[in-house]
């Protein structure tokens, strides 16, 4: 018995000298640190009375994870050009003071997931700010495919413990997360446009994006759940670039003798295709397409990320895409 | 006698020699690159690199002597017709195209040499021109006179650009110095640049009535632009009535972006709503539609004046040209200029792009007012390549218009028309335009769609459906 206390203690001296001299040995390698962050990947805006958009879901996204850091990164080029060139411009940052310093830094995402990195950031959430899953997510899974290859000699070195990415507003493809009901969610965060429409007498008509290289069937699809959600309504979706076009949203009004709609976004920024393609003065622009067929028309130039209940849609995006991979927000 | 014979032999020979020397200048063009080109007969088969030189030839007269014309051109439509070349595309192509004569701009003779001279080793002459003053301009006319053997052509662009510079002049010179604007003229936003005080820019600012606020601005390597710089133009901001940029290229500017530009809020013209933008080809290009241009500014700055209808109003049965121009000038439209990649190239071909129309003059008075109106929609049905210029304006198309141009209200209770029933194809904007009251219904009940409209017809509508939107 006392021997075998003896070779317990033993034991236990052993494992504790183990783990002192392993715990030591990993300090002195320099063993990589791990800190949680979340990244709002958006194309991004230029006008400041846009960004209210982007920054109202940072901070809907912040509030909901108060212990991690939100990062905001823009995806195109030109946009973060003009937000770098503003850091120069004295002037602006006086008028503009509510302007995040994360807006006037921005970067892309590989360069935000990087400069994260470096910090110690090595658990980080890349939550799109996309509607659906089109090109723009297909192209930021890449990127984070292309990061999660990196295979390092010894796993500890390892540059990302997790690196992961959330689902856009209207769900993506995968048996995990069914898209109907993300699309039932995002309907119901649509309620308020809804009773706009139905306050003014008119029928809602949203612009999507869209894009000409993958089927765009989702929107006609989520035509339908708000169509069914809100059965005494009339809801109609076009798209900028594919399917269903904005012809066809004005035949079914045409068809049903609508006479008159309230035109909205349905993109996170109200930016140039809100102002321009659906509001716009040209003959072919929304607007003016819709009153050719002699339909009355109202346009509400505000982006989705204006809507709270919108960007709880990516709050609970983020967090089943922590709960898919075990991370603790 | 012996003095007289000296006299006059000093005489013919000094008729011999500067007369000579006249008709030498006369076929002799010094270009840009300093270039001494003698014209013993006229190039037939020219590549022109530059929009202004394409649409300044096709000003001359000439079209089938034009082979070539740069990437991007729209005006006029006959452009859109011939093949494109680029000084970024091999020489061989240029060489395959055997062209007589290249025009280029300084811009590329500096940045291309190696271009240039293989194009010359080719035997092709290059000729470098772009003026940058308007004192500058009619010389250049002059010398695509003398390249093309069009000097009369030549001459007579320039009489047309002093009579309709003089006309603009007599609208401006009714408005008291005291009343005219200052106006800071932006060139290059990102930058704060605006244009030197000698360059085409600022003459039409100048022609149209408009003080440019920047004289103290200087040139920049001798380019028409000048730098300014965001704390000059505020320190002048008091004095800024109106705040005009060009669009362009140069410039991707939106009165947005001027609004919410830092610090811009304390500048008097954005304050007040004075934001312009006016598209750069009709303002700093040299060629006849800087004319437009100098009209454009001088529709922003004074509508009162350069809008007047007074003529129009008079008219007993309005056509669909006057028509255009009447709804152009009272609802201050502004014109359209058009831009190849948005305006032609992003259009389906079905629909109807810039220049379609065949019934149409594009070196005339009216097509401007006819495509603006057109590419703002207030025409229904509108034919592709024809837009019957002259036959009158209908009753249901003033209804259509005036629906589709403004916001106009719901009208209170439904009216019923005896010859307007639903299946009419504009019958609910004709219900609104009655039901509103901005045109009537004749004693006997009938709308008479097809009915003729006089120019104080069409004036009273347009009004009263101004009031009613607002």
């Amino acid at each position: 018995m006392k021997a075998l206390t003896i070779r317990k203690s033993g034991i236990f001296i052993t494992l504790a000298i183990l783990t002192v001299l392993f715990s030591r040995s990993v300090f002195a390698m320099d063993a990589l640190p791990d800190k949680k962050a979340i990244v709002l990947a958006d194309f991004g805006t230029t006008y400041p009375s846009a960004l209210i958009s982007i920054t109202n879901i940072q901070k809907v996204v912040q509030k909901a994870f108060p212990d991690t850091t939100v990062r905001i990164a823009f995806t195109s080029n030109i946009i973060r050009n003009i937000w770098h060139q503003r850091r120069q411009d004295l002037k602006f940052l006086e008028e503009y003071k509510d302007i995040p310093k994360d807006i006037l830094y921005v970067k892309g995402p590989l360069a935000t997931i990087a400069d994260l990195q470096d910090e110690g950031y090595r658990t980080i959430i890349v939550q799109p700010l996309h509607v659906y899953a089109g090109e723009e997510y297909a192209d930021l899974c890449s990127y984070i495919n292309g990061l999660n290859a990196i295979t390092t000699i010894k796993k500890k070195y390892m540059p990302f413990v997790k690196l992961v990415v959330g689902r856009p507003g209207l769900g993506a493809y995968g048996h995990i997360h069914d898209y109907h009901k993300d699309m039932e969610a995002a309907a119901k965060a649509l309620a308020p446009d809804v009773a706009l429409a139905d306050q003014k007498g008119a029928a809602l008509v949203y612009m999507g994006h869209g894009n000409e290289f993958y089927s765009t069937g989702i929107y006609a699809e989520f035509e339908q759940v708000m169509q069914k959600m809100y059965p005494k309504s009339r809801v109609f979706i076009g798209t900028v670039e594919g399917f269903p076009s904005l012809e066809d949203a004005v035949s079914k009004v045409m068809h049903l003798k609508i006479k008159e709609v309230l035109l909205k976004p349905l993109m996170i920024v109200a930016g140039d295709h809100a102002n321009n393609d659906m509001a716009g003065d040209e003959d072919n622009s929304w607007k003016n397409t819709f009153k050719r067929a002699g339909v009355r028309v109202e346009c509400d130039i505000h982006g989705l990320g204006e809507n709270a209940a919108w960007a709880d849609i990516y709050v609970n995006h983020i967090r089943d895409a922590a709960r898919d991979n075990g991370i603790q927000l | 006698m012996h003095k007289f014979c000296q006299v006059l032999l000093f005489a013919i020979l000094a008729v011999v020699v500067f007369g000579g020397a006249v008709r030498a200048e006369n076929n002799v063009v010094t270009d840009q690159s300093g270039i001494r080109i003698v014209v013993e007969k006229p190039f037939k088969r020219i590549i022109s690199l530059y929009p202004a030189h394409t649409e300044n030839l096709f000003s001359l007269g000439l079209d089938k002597e034009i082979i070539g014309v740069s990437a991007d051109e729209a005006f006029p439509p006959k452009t859109l017709t011939k093949p494109v070349f680029s000084y970024h595309d091999d020489a061989e192509k240029f060489i395959a195209g055997r062209p007589d004569l290249v025009l280029v701009r300084p811009m590329i003779s500096r940045g291309y040499p190696d271009f240039v001279k293989a194009l010359q080793q080719a035997g092709i002459t290059v000729v470098s021109l772009q003026p940058r003053t308007i004192k500058d301009v009619y010389a250049y006319w002059r010398d695509l006179g003398i390249l093309t053997g069009r000097q009369a052509q030549a001459e007579a662009m320039i009489e047309k650009f002093e009579t309709e510079l003089g006309r603009i002049r007599a609208i401006v010179h009714t408005i008291p110095e005291a009343r005219r604007k200052k106006v800071y003229f932006e060139a290059i936003h990102s930058r704060m640049r605006t244009f030197s005080p000698a360059s085409i820019a600022i003459f039409a600012l100048q022609s149209a009535g408009g003080i440019n606020v920047a004289e103290d601005a200087q040139m920049r390597n001798d380019t028409n632009i000048a730098d300014y710089g965001k704390e000059h133009i505020l320190s002048r901001a008091d004095d800024i009535d109106a705040y005009l940029a060009q669009k362009g290229y140069m410039n991707h500017v939106t009165v947005q972006q001027i609004r919410e530009e830092a610090g811009f809020q304390v500048i008097k013209a954005v304050r007040e709503g004075q934001i312009y933008i006016v598209d750069e080809k009709i303002v700093s290009r040299p060629t006849l539609r800087l004319l437009d241009g100098i009209y454009e500014i001088g529709r922003f700055l004074y509508p009162e004046k350069f809008n007047d209808v007074t003529d129009l109003r008079a008219v007993p049965v309005l056509s669909r040209a006057q028509f255009a121009q009447m709804f152009c000038k009272m609802t201050g439209i502004p014109l359209k200029t058009p831009d190849y990649r948005q305006d032609i190239q992003q259009r389906s071909a079905s629909m109807h792009r810039y220049g379609d129309f065949a019934d149409v003059d594009y070196a005339g008075e009216a097509y401007k007012f006819i495509e603006t109106a057109v590419y703002r929609g207030i025409f229904p049905d509108i034919h592709k390549t024809e837009f019957f210029p002259d036959r009158p304006v209908t009753r249901s198309t003033l209804a259509y218009a005036l629906f589709v141009f403004f916001d106009l209200p719901q009208i209170k209770k439904s009216v019923s028309i005896k010859d307007v029933t639903d299946a009419h194809p504009f019958s609910e904007q004709i219900r609104t335009a009655v039901g509103l009251g901005l045109m009537n219904l004749a004693q006997d009940g009938l709308f008479r769609p097809d009915g003729t409209v006089s120019g104080e017809e069409a004036f009273q509508a347009i009004l009263k459906a101004r009031k009613a939107a607002a």
